[in-house]
């Protein structure tokens, strides 16, 4: 019988002859990966449990992202418990403040096609943009990982997003995961994959794809994979890894649900707080007016979503009473955006562009909305109260509809012209 | 083992952010964070209203969301070591095992359930009595794998005696 992707993965990694969709299994972990909220209790459990030496110090990361800049004397005091782990126990990827780290991993090749990576952070799902079986935990599992260098799962069922066609200008990748968790809902894939397939996948940029996966969590996925094909293969080239897996599903693999999605008419989506699930066509909004946005997070920091913002935004100024926020993901994607001028261009039109991080999407850092504001943000969640105030409204949506509706100070259609 | 209580009861995709708010994840001990508990939903002071052996019921999806592990364990400060859903996120279902707290899952027991009501619940025997209601139900186990995890009060505790999976 064939195999979906997660199968195939997590077989090559489990003591096992075949396994199924609903099995238990016990597999060796290739990498992990903990933020500065987190990494502290990592260190007190580790010990805790009675381990001294941790499996693997070269598959470890420690990124410090979520209180970067720190806001009080306590977020510095998590920073340093975290650089004495790293300290502790010699571990090699650690990154004091350079970015988001679910960008970084990508980005640094700390996950890689056909491994299973585990992080302290509900987006780890992110990872599967590349072929990565990734998928968030808690600190306390983290910590057994550390010692052990294993963890078990259970083996999800998968359903098939079937996509075709071409996203067409101004509809991003943003656009179509927001389609679907919309059509599947918040628990829509609760203790399942998703595994994205069709001839529309060879169209999708890595960061595209990236945008994609880092959302399946918001519909309940443990995983949501793409194939790693030649456009994965050729990004893990330029890092200079030239040996990376190339796989996908095999044809007869067996899924609990296939869904059928054609690029070609997906139009601008928005969600509206306080459910990511409530999402709509940006028609149903259109015109409301905004007090602030947000452009950054693990979802929608990359270069390619700075660069759509610049496009829109150049020689343009922002509505007056709009504050812009810009988070780039990582150093090396705000130098390349000061490289090529993107910095420089959403400065200019009136943004505010912040040091690399979670930003604001965190909850806990500077731009945070009050109550009765509304924002449009590209990040990935608009739980009550998670980004400001109870009564503030956030609509989450694409990097372009961002940059539209700065400029008009309302929800904007980016595929309408202007 | 028995568990009894009063239950509290909370509705669909409640998330982790709304169990405990970020902002609170900073606080120096989980006694202080615990008292945030639930906060945006049910006021400041929600957390004293909880005695050990309540219960939390909620319907689907219950804990969605961030992996924030304070989520569960504000729960556990609070003394409850049992909850009930409709159904959990995966990561939420995870951390409850790896903090002692038994988890069922079940579609229908949340809705025998409501606000305030006096619960036993028999885990031996697999039964949840509603005190108050007079009906009882019957629910599926955890795994034994699993129920070994919560058995030896956390993975912590798993670990230091076993050293490994």
């Amino acid at each position: 019988m064939g195999m979906t992707l997660s199968e195939k993965i997590l077989l090559s990694r489990a003591e096992k002859k075949t396994i199924k969709a609903g099995d238990t299994v016990l597999v060796q972990v290739d990498g992990v990966m903990m933020h500065d909220l987190f990494a502290p209790k990592v260190r007190e459990i580790f010990y805790a449990m009675g381990f001294k030496k941790v499996w693997d110090n070269e598959r470890i990361a420690v990124i410090n992202d979520h209180l970067v800049p720190a806001k009080t004397p306590d977020d510095i005091e998590l920073h340093k418990m975290g650089r004495l782990f790293v300290e502790e126990q010699e571990i090699k990827r650690y990154h004091p403040g350079d970015g988001v780290c679910h960008i970084l991993m990508i980005e640094r090749g700390y996950a890689r096609p056909g491994e299973i990576i585990l992080g302290t952070d509900s987006h780890t799902c992110t990872y599967g943009g590349a072929g990565v079986f990734a998928t968030g935990i808690g600190y306390t599992e983290m910590a057994a990982i550390c010692g052990t260098g294993n963890i078990w799962l259970k083996v999800p069922e998968t359903i098939k997003i079937h996509l075709e066609g071409y996203l067409s200008p101004g509809i991003a990748s943003k656009d179509l995961i927001l389609k679907i968790i919309g059509d599947l809902k918040a628990d829509g894939a609760i203790y399942k994959a998703l595994e994205f397939s069709g001839p529309a996948v060879a169209g999708l940029s890595l960061a595209e794809r990236l945008t994609v996966s880092n959302m399946a969590v918001e519909c309940g996925a443990k995983a949501g994979l793409f194939p790693a094909d030649e456009i994965t293969a050729a990004y893990y080239s330029e890092l200079g890894e030239q040996s990376v897996a190339q796989i996908k599903a095999d044809p007869d693999a067996v899924y609990c649900r296939t869904m059928h999605y054609d690029l070609t008419a997906l139009t601008p989506q928005v969600s509206k707080s306080p459910n990511v699930d409530d999402v709509s066509d940006i028609a149903c909004f259109a015109g409301l007016e905004i007090d602030q946005a947000f452009l950054g997070s693990c979802t929608n920091g990359r270069i390619d979503d700075l660069r759509i913002a610049a496009k829109i935004l150049a020689g343009k100024k922002i509505h007056r009473n709009v504050r812009f926020i810009v988070t780039p993901g990582s150093q090396r994607i705000y130098e390349k955006a000061l490289e090529e001028g993107i910095i420089q261009v959403l400065h200019e039109s009136g943004a505010q562009i912040t040091a690399p991080g979670c930003g604001l999407c965190s909850g806990i850092l500077g731009g945070i909305v009050p109550n009765g504001d509304r924002m449009i943000s590209s990040n990935n969640r608009n739980f009550l109260g998670r980004l400001g105030g109870l009564t503030s409204e956030i609509f989450l949506a694409s990097p372009a509809t961002i940059a539209a509706s700065v400029l008009t100070g309302k929800i904007t259609d980016p595929s309408r012209g202007s | 083992m028995k568990i009894s209580g009063k239950v509290f009861k909370f509705g669909n995709n409640i998330d982790t952010d709304i169990i405990i708010p970020t902002k609170y994840l900073v606080l120096p001990s989980l006694d202080e964070m615990a008292r945030h508990i639930f906060e945006p939903l049910r006021g400041e002071n929600f957390s004293a209203q909880l005695s050990p052996g309540d219960v939390i019921t909620a319907g689907k999806n219950f804990g969605c969301g961030s992996s924030r592990e304070q989520a569960v364990q504000c729960i556990t400060a609070c003394g409850v070591k049992l909850v009930i859903a409709e159904s959990f996120s995966r990561l939420f279902f995870r951390n409850c095992i790896n903090n002692g707290i038994y988890v069922i899952q079940s579609p229908s027991i949340p809705g025998m359930l409501s606000e305030r009501d006096q619960v036993e619940i028999d885990i031996n025997a697999c039964e949840v009595k509603n005190i108050t209601s007079g009906i009882t139900a019957k629910f599926e186990p955890l795994s034994d794998f699993l129920y070994e995890i919560v058995q030896s009060g956390n993975l912590i505790d798993y670990f230091k005696t076993r050293k490994s999976w």
